[in-house]
């Protein structure tokens, strides 16, 4: 650990990857991530399956016409758009709170994260209600970088917590200026966390149906869901369905390509220990007033529409359905964040512990589900069910499952991040010391990226609160989840009844979201 | 950089796990083999639940004595006994006590219904006290029907809870929308552990009754409704209907003309003053009207025109919104929209927004027919029949109305809402469900001018 400090100077830190070919994977790793991978893709499977019965005659007119273009055009459009601003946003949030001396900057940092908490489609309808002038293109943008920026904000500002401060300390002191400074060496440190924040936030773009629908902006998602509300058009929806999974593969490569190969572990992890903050003198007051039209967009307005609702509470609702939705969430998110987070282990170690063709091609197949309409993947799923798995058919396993195929990526790059800032040399110096591969695994790594994996749990049962589209074809019958209790409220126009559900939603979402941001601290800075 | 081993990798992400999903279909097969058995499902419905199916004949025979027709309530009441002869002996080996209950007041009944003179008062006392015989017997055994409801929440909820108390069968509910709970029924097929569809529009009926799904309902269930609004096949029974109306805002459209026609709403006059939301599935019904009964061409034309001149909005909600608040001029919706929209602010007088209805069978006055079907894989076929004739009976048509729902009952002469206008000065276009059809050809021409 000595040796670290001087390893790190002058951002010595980015090692071109080295490819360890020294073992192969272990089988159990190799044939977990297969099978994760599997039954990742199962619904594409079925859906371009269904596409290609069709054969081309029929796909043509299907797949060549005036609205796909439109759509790819709204579609490709607003997720870069979206995904470049939440970015922006994210970064700035996060540098501002963790390098400069902003009054309070802890307690910024912690309600900066709390946008994720609101579902997009209440932030979304929070805006519609107060002027119609968001439902578009621009306020499309606007409502969904405001919901989707934390998912940017909080990786960054992990990093930025858990980077050793001797780099930036060497650059400034070898005469960079604070913004080159940043350019050079917070960017590139904080690349791979923007890169898989952006990644999410881009994902989630494409399959996100409730907040469009509400801002009138046309993408494939809310056109296929438009498919499948309106008639027996399962082959129409599937086609454009497989259009989405096209948009999905161009982003992982994207992605890919960006990101590039290099790796950013540190073969120690430096000293922990508070960093120089950036004076920001007189744009203090600019930069509080930022914060504070940020947070009441993406969090005020929300919850003071909710608290709206409240009064106007007419429908009879019981605390009996109250607690019985409560009780029913909590058990299906927990169980959700655990599954998923379990089985995301093997691919993230396959993924960088043993990098590879096979490792790459397990890992990005884990992404194509999630940007797919939630619609599209369940019926999937009750094909599946039905045809293989009749027993397990409506029944919590299965659902649990579903979630675990929606989720993935979520649990995955928390897992991955945390497993790549473990250093493979303390595991292999365990092994060498006489611990088997299962014992080293449990008393060495594990420890070390519980955090991570924490966070990632933390983020599926976030994402698991507010799903509906598989809750509602999957669930055991009779099962009342808070989303499901919002959703049938708000479709009769009882929002007074939909609001104790949501605000719920808001309230048991507030713990995890507090988890992630103390986890990912504790992730990066209480090992050092 | 990204080296190119990465770059062949990241290429075959798509390949490989299709390849390793082929090795594996043998496996899932296998265990489909080994799931199928446990399928099965019982053959024979239970003596309870027979019970509890027939009794639907004492609850006719009960309304149609309180609106003193003792022909029908006889007929109804020789049906229950010639149905109960033909299950009796099962019930009398399952339990013998309750058998004897049943049987005396039966013949409680036939005295009071043969009587003559005949004291309808003591007639309906025993058939009540009948009823109650059977129900808790049929409680005993606590059947429970499994329902697919793309009805309101609130509505389906004070259905099953008034059909609970009244006939002693709970029911578990899976809610979802109309066409997403009609793909999950195709793809479950017959393994489906739904029992009834209730849906809010009859496409959804059409399209599970075309893949063969569902059963007959009884003609005695069909019978309480006006037959142009039940399934032509005879699968599905018409439940409620909602008017489709013209809800416009006079503060924005001024001295206009309000449009003789829905069709009117097409001509450049209306240009940025409507409000549209094309893929409701209460839309539909009117693109399929016009092309009903002005034919394909002139429907498309119409369509064009409508869409240039209206603003799209996702649901009907905001269409309603919008020509509330003054956004829109204008806009097609069904009836209840606008009457929910008024109860959350305070009443009808309240609004800004009217409503002007399409007369002389005009397309803009379509119907919309809510139904409810029984599935032919149903694992409680009796319940189902029960609940159906429940459904349309006078007891659930009331709780359907005091519900605050706003559609119209179309079941056994059950009035809608005070608040709305009167069923028999409605003029629909003369199209019956079986026209409409599942909607295909609207939602092909809606795709065509670019409006989904």
């Amino acid at each position: 650990m000595e040796t670290s400090a001087s390893f790190s100077l002058g951002g010595a830190a980015q090692i071109e990857s080295t490819r360890r070919r020294a073992r192969p994977a272990p089988a159990w790793v190799v044939a977990g991530g297969v099978v994760v991978a599997l039954l990742a893709v199962l619904p594409l499977i079925l859906l371009l399956s269904q596409a290609a019965s069709l054969g081309w005659a029929r796909i043509q007119p299907l797949l060549i016409r005036p609205l796909v273009g439109e759509l790819l055009v709204n579609t490709a459009l607003l997720t870069v758009t979206a995904t470049i601003a939440a970015s922006v946003l994210g970064l700035g949030v996060a540098w501002c709170v963790e390098r400069t001396d902003l009054p309070g900057a802890r307690v910024w940092g912690l309600i900066a994260g709390l946008p994720l908490t609101v579902p997009a489609f209440v932030t979304s309808y929070s805006w519609v209600s107060l002027t119609p002038a968001v439902q578009g293109f621009a306020g499309a943008v606007l409502v969904l970088v405001l919901a989707y920026y934390p998912l940017v904000y909080l990786p960054v500002a992990a990093v930025l917590r858990g980077m050793d401060p001797a780099l930036e300390e060497n650059a400034r002191s070898l005469g960079l200026s604070p913004s080159r400074t940043f350019l050079r060496v917070i960017l590139p440190q904080a690349r791979p966390a923007l890169f898989g924040g952006g990644l999410i936030v881009a994902i989630h773009l494409l399959a996100e149906f409730g907040a469009f629908a509400m801002l009138r902006f046309r993408t494939f998602t809310t056109v296929i869901y438009d498919e499948y509300r309106l008639s027996f058009s399962g082959p129409a929806a599937a086609m454009l369905s497989t259009v989405l999974v096209g948009l999905c593969v161009a982003l992982l490569l994207l992605e890919l390509r960006v990101r590039g190969g290099s790796h950013y572990t540190r073969v120690g992890r430096g000293t922990a220990r508070p960093v120089g903050r950036l004076r920001l003198g007189w744009a203090t007051p600019v930069v509080l007033l930022a914060f504070v039209v940020l947070l009441s967009a993406a969090l005020g307005l929300p919850l003071g529409t909710l608290v709206y609702w409240l009064t106007r509470a007419s429908a009879a609702f019981t605390a009996g359905d109250l607690l019985g939705a409560v009780a029913t969430s909590l058990g299906l998110s927990a169980g959700a964040a655990a599954l998923t987070t379990v089985l995301a282990l093997p691919i993230a170690i396959l993924a960088v512990r043993y990098p590879g063709r096979l490792a790459t091609a397990l890992e990005r197949s884990t992404y194509l589900a999630s940007s797919l309409p939630g619609i599209a993947v369940a019926l999937a799923l009750v094909v599946v069910a039905v045809r293989f798995l009749r027993p397990f058919y409506q029944t919590t396993p299965l659902l649990l499952i579903a979630y675990a195929i929606l989720f993935l990526p979520l649990a995955l790059v928390s897992a991955r991040a945390a497993l790549a800032q473990a250093s493979p040399a303390v595991e292999e110096l365990a092994r060498s010391l006489g611990c088997g591969p299962w014992a080293t695994f449990r008393r060495v790594t594990l420890p070390l990226i519980a955090p991570g994996l924490g966070s990632g749990a933390a983020l599926v049962f976030l994402f698991a609160m507010t799903e509906l589209p598989a809750t509602l074809l999957l669930a055991p019958i009779g099962t009342q989840t808070l989303a499901t209790q919002v959703w049938s409220n708000t479709r009769s126009l009882s929002y007074g009844a939909a609001a104790p559900f949501a605000g719920l939603m808001i309230c048991l979402s507030i713990l995890p979201t507090f988890v992630l941001t103390r986890k990912l601290s504790a992730l990066t800075s209480s090992h050092a | 950089m990204l080296s190119a081993r990465a770059r062949r990798a990241s290429r075959l992400s798509g390949i490989l796990p299709l390849r390793r999903f082929r090795r594996l279909l043998p496996l899932f097969t296998a265990f489909a083999l080994l799931a199928a058995p446990s399928v099965g499902r019982a053959q024979t419905p239970s003596p309870a639940e027979q019970l509890a199916g027939l009794a639907a004949r004492i609850d006719s025979a009960i309304e149609h004595m309180s609106s003193a027709d003792v022909t029908a309530a006889q007929t109804d009441y020789q049906a229950f006994s010639d149905g109960w002869n033909g299950m009796s002996d099962a019930l009398q080996a399952q339990s013998p006590n309750d058998f004897q209950s049943i049987t005396d007041e039966m013949s409680a009944v036939s005295s009071a219904l043969m009587s003559d003179p005949l004291d309808s008062a003591a007639a309906e006392a025993a058939l009540q006290a009948l009823h109650d015989q059977t129900t808790a017997f049929v409680a005993q055994s606590q059947p429970t029907l499994t329902l697919y409801s793309a009805q309101h929440q609130y509505t389906t909820r004070a259905l099953v809870d008034a059909f609970q108390q009244q006939t002693g069968i709970a029911v578990r509910v899976h809610y979802g929308d109309d066409f997403e709970l009609a793909h999950q029924l195709v793809e479950e097929g017959s393994s489906s552990p739904a029992d009834v569809f209730f849906t809010e529009n009859s496409p959804p009926l059409a399209l599970v009754d075309e893949q063969g799904l569902l059963a007959r309902v009884d003609p005695s269930t069909l019978a309480r409704v006006s037959a142009n609004y039940n399934a032509s096949t005879g699968n599905w029974v018409g439940v409620a209907a909602r008017e489709t109306v013209l809800v416009y805002n006079p503060q924005v459209l001024g001295d206009a003309q309000l449009p003789q026609s829905v069709l009117d709403l097409g001509q450049a006059a209306w240009k940025g003053k409507l409000a549209i939301a094309p893929a409701e599935p209460d839309f539909q019904p009117v693109v399929s009207a016009v092309i009903h009964l002005r034919g394909e061409a002139a429907a498309e034309s119409w369509l064009a025109g409508f869409k240039q001149n209206a603003t799209i909005y996702n649901d009907n909600e905001g269409i309603v919104a919008a020509v509330e608040n003054g956004q829109a001029g204008a806009a097609i919706v069904n009836h209840y929209y606008w009457f929910r929209a008024a109860a959350d602010t305070g009443g009808p007088a309240s609004m800004r927004s009217k409503l002007a209805y399409f007369a002389g069978g005009d397309p803009g006055a379509m119907l919309d027919v809510s139904g409810a079907g029984i599935l032919r894989s149903a694992a409680h076929p009796d319940l189902a029949r029960r609940f159906l004739d429940f459904l349309v009976s006078r007891t659930g048509e009331t709780a359907l109305v005091s519900s605050g729902d706003f559609e119209y009952p179309l079941g056994s002469g059950v009035a809608a809402s005070p608040q709305v206008e009167r069923f028999d000065h409605l003029q629909p276009p003369n199209l019956t469900p079986g026209d409409l059809g599942n909607g295909q050809d609207a939602v092909e021409l809606l795709q065509k001018v670019g409006l989904l």
